[in-house]
């Protein structure tokens, strides 16, 4: 019976110790489908979210991560064919996983780096790429915005600084 | 395969070994303790570049041999004299041993756990992370093997530790984080493929493969879990000879 009920404690205490970690670790860990890891599991889940639309070509949902007013706008099939030199039909995404997830001093800035394996269908290559997603709010108790559009949109330089 | 009397003798075998371990709560909260602070040194050092590589898993390799055999290498020599005595009261090598391996394993799965959760926690590593801990668990029970080898040779507790860089280095000297393999010469080819951190490194390469061949990986894991049973036994064999203590 001591033995047994000495298992049951090391069993509770391992389970809390490992709840305790994906919590602190920020979702480094599966967190079992619960609602763990502060903010920077919510990024987490957000760019595995995104990923999923990516891969099964719903862009109208992947669009949904950006701020309100640029989600009319943005074009993510242009940015992927932007990202991997070929249009997104041709793209299979096999497997995807996140690296890490950092948030800055303010806590209003956010970036995930993913990696993704993409098969290539028009020569069967298979890659691993890295992607790096960038999030931002206007402060603590606001919604996270994903800044994809902003960030592979195609850049012009600023007259006032051309070299 | 095991007969009654050597199954119920590892029961109280293990049970008394573990008991002296729990008595000395220090060494093993020492013992837990540098799993993760390994796991933090890399972290640091592979979160400048925010990816991991071969050469973390490599190290994380190492690491788990290292655990295996700091684990093991003190564990018969230091209780010889009582070993020998109660070989005159019918106690089995076999159980003896296996007792050892039961206990040390359990530990040494504690600490590739915290590893492991110790690097994943600020970089995550290519490739499943079931097969990595598996591979990592399966390197240190090697270790444990060549630990408990050496502890079986040894004469004093102070020479089995002496003799614990001379497993390790070789790990080291002996692969691909030596140099390229393709300028391994023959008798480094040879030697490399006793090495169990190479083993472990095949399983971490494959895993981390754009595409893996998982039966590579599955076919590595069978080479080091045979590795493992055979330094068992062959510790076991080593303390066939009485020893005056």
């Amino acid at each position: 019976m001591k033995i047994w009920l000495s298992l049951f404690a090391v069993l509770v205490l391992a389970t809390l110790s490992y709840l305790a970690a994906v919590h602190f670790s920020g979702g480094a860990f599966p967190t079992l489908g619960l609602p763990l890891g502060g903010d920077r599991g919510h990024l987490r889940s957000v760019a595995l979210q995104f990923m999923e639309d990516i891969e099964f070509k719903d862009f109208e949902q992947a669009a949904s991560y950006h701020a309100p007013e640029i989600q009319d706008s943005a074009d993510i099939p242009f940015l992927i064919q932007r990202l991997f030199k070929v249009k997104p039909e041709a793209l299979n995404f096999m497997d995807y996983e996140i690296v890490f997830a950092k948030i800055d001093s303010s806590g209003n800035r956010g970036r995930v780096k993913m990696r993704a394996k993409v098969e290539f269908l028009g020569n069967k290559q298979i890659r691993d790429q890295d992607i790096m997603l960038f999030f931002e709010r206007s402060d603590t108790s606001s919604p996270w915005y994903m800044k994809l559009e902003d960030s592979l949109r195609n850049q012009t330089a600023e007259k006032a600084k051309k070299s | 395969m095991i007969s009654r009397t050597s199954r119920k003798q590892i029961g109280i075998l293990a049970c008394r070994y573990f008991e002296t371990l729990l008595g000395d709560f220090r060494s093993i909260f020492l013992l837990l303790a540098q799993a993760p602070l390994i796991g933090w040194f890399c972290t640091l050092v592979w979160g400048s570049i925010e990816r991991d590589d071969p050469k973390l898993h490599f190290i994380l390799c190492l690491s788990a041999v290292w655990f295996g055999c700091i684990n093991s290498c003190r564990e018969i020599v230091k209780e010889r004299a009582i070993l020998e005595r109660e070989r005159f009261f019918g106690l089995s090598l076999f159980a003896y041993v296996s007792s050892k391996v039961w206990v040390l394993s359990g530990i040494g799965l504690a600490q590739v756990i915290l590893l492991q959760m110790a690097v994943e926690w600020e970089l995550n590593l290519k490739g499943p992370m079931f097969l990595q801990l598996a591979a990592l668990f399966a390197v240190t029970l090697c270790g444990i093997g060549l630990g408990l080898l050496v502890s079986a040779l040894a004469g004093t507790q102070e020479r089995a530790v002496f003799a614990v860089p001379l497993l390790i280095i070789p790990q080291i000297l002996f692969s691909e984080f030596a140099i390229p393999k393709k300028y391994f010469g023959d008798v480094v080819t040879v030697v490399e493929k006793f090495m169990p951190v190479r083993w472990g490194f095949q399983v971490f390469l494959e895993g981390a493969a754009s595409e893996p061949r998982w039966h590579y990986a599955a076919l590595d894991l069978l080479v080091l879990i045979l590795y493992a049973v055979v330094l068992t036994l062959a510790a076991t064999v080593a303390l066939i000879p009485r020893r005056e203590v």
